[in-house]
């Protein structure tokens, strides 16, 4: 699916659940952003504490050079981390987040092939991502990547907790929906 | 005294990770390339010895626009040395620390290297198509005098500077 | 905030307030190229926190931390409390 240049912001009291090479944004009173079955892949998950507005991008492979256009654009940039990371923020901030206000983690890039040394795409995937974050000034607060176990994950818009599930097993928190922010008058 | 190369090589893939968001691969002995930018850090404490990097001119330029979040083409040549420095300063802080966990050392500025080229032990390509990296950590025999390791002690106070702004920079 | 970055190295002073941005903290951010350029510094904004390399020409870390903690116009009292959480509400 081609992705539109203005991110279309969810707002009806629905989870939704996000697929491979795709982006969703969605504000509270929706009340999830979910993705399974990431394998190799990798969910990048940002919210913005005070507007409860979240995304989730699913990406699946790190250079988008393999799926050039003659125009020169990826055919699905959410695909690629080098054209999926970048429009995060930039889709966050058309909704009205704030750069300063963010919380980011990611998770998954699981090691799915029998071959381990061979191909390793979920670690090809993780350095890219923590790049296009640093670029573009962003932290990425928590994170659960690597093993060889598939991932599910899924962001609570009104809290910003961030359930990880991994195969079969029980799931856990990955980034807390308690935040610390400064005092009033001290600086922030 | 061996190097042992598992934690030469986690140490290097640590710090290459974090700060320059580069994945190494080991490939053993290499000799460098005519064009590249050397540094040395020495340390004393158990043991006296000099850690010595050699990064490739083109894998420099790369490294400091990753570090400093700019494009490929604007850092100049003041960054770029400013950059291999600091690498070779964590680098050794992180192998030393690795290496022998207990010990405690101090550690010299990071230098740059003088000495002629040589065959390195230990090499890191960065990506298949990318100049590579060099890396060789040299155990000095104790007598032998290494540079001054710090600078001299500051003596005196310190007052208010009264020109009517602050003294430093203003970022 | 206030925050001094004191490091010899150019890079290092930028690679540190980078970090500094990406937390989100509204800072001001003064910078310092040795120990003794960092007291003055110091003396002339009080920081609310300092961030110091060690081994500097011109007065090390370690020196500049001394300095500081001997200056009573630095000594302001007790250390700020930072944490709150936000409400969800």
């Amino acid at each position: 699916m081609a992705a539109s240049s203005s991110p279309q912001l969810l707002q009806t009291q629905q989870e939704v659940v996000v697929g491979v090479g795709d982006c969703r944004t969605a504000v509270w009173p929706v009340s999830a952003l979910t993705t399974y079955a990431l394998g190799s892949c990798i969910a990048v998950v940002a919210w913005d504490w005070k507007l409860r507005l979240g995304e989730l991008l699913h990406v699946m492979l790190p250079d988008s050079a393999i799926d050039r256009t003659a125009s020169g654009a990826a055919g699905n940039p959410f695909l690629y981390v080098d054209t999926g990371v970048p429009e995060l923020p930039r889709r966050l901030e058309v909704g009205g987040a704030s750069k300063s206000r963010l919380r980011c983690c990611m998770a998954g890039g699981a090691n799915m092939m029998a071959d381990s040394a061979s191909f390793e795409m979920g670690k090809r995937n993780r350095m890219p991502i923590k790049k296009a974050f640093w670029r573009a000034g962003i932290f990425v607060d928590n994170e659960d990547v690597g093993g060889n176990e598939s991932h599910s994950v899924r962001l609570d818009l009104g809290t910003g907790q961030g359930d990880l599930r991994k195969g079969t097993a029980p799931g856990r928190v990955l980034a807390p929906g308690r935040i610390q922010v400064f005092a009033e008058g001290s600086g922030r | 005294m061996n190097i042992p190369q598992a934690v030469i090589t986690e140490a290097m893939t640590e710090v290459l990770e974090t700060m320059y968001f580069m994945s190494p691969i080991y490939q053993g002995e290499a000799l460098p390339e005519i064009d590249s930018l050397g540094v040395s850090v020495w340390f004393t404490g158990p043991i006296r010895g000099q850690f010595t990097l050699r990064v490739s001119r083109g894998l420099t330029s790369r490294m400091t626009s990753e570090f400093l979040a700019c494009e490929a083409a604007l850092p100049g040549p003041g960054q770029i040395e400013a950059t291999v420095r600091e690498l070779a300063n964590v680098a050794c802080g992180t192998f030393m620390s690795a290496w022998m966990p207990d010990e405690n050392f101090e550690y010299g500025v990071p230098v740059p290297v003088t000495e002629a080229l040589e065959s390195f032990p230990h090499s890191f390509p960065v990506g298949a198509d990318q100049p590579k990296m060099y890396l060789c950590v040299y155990l000095r025999p104790p007598g032998l005098i290494p540079p001054p390791f710090r600078w001299p002690a500051f003596s005196g106070p310190i007052s208010k500077v009264d020109n009517g702004g602050n003294g430093g920079i203003h970022a | 905030m206030t925050v001094l970055l004191v490091d010899d190295s150019p890079v290092m002073r930028r690679y540190v307030a980078r970090t500094l941005q990406m937390t989100g903290l509204e800072t001001t951010i003064y910078e310092a190229k040795n120990g003794r350029q960092g007291m003055e510094t110091a003396l002339d904004i009080v920081p609310d926190l300092v961030i110091t390399n060690l081994n500097m020409p011109e007065m090390s870390g370690s020196e500049l931390i001394e300095q500081m903690h001997a200056s009573t116009q630095l000594r302001r009292g007790p250390p700020k409390s930072w944490a709150a959480e936000p409400s969800p509400t």
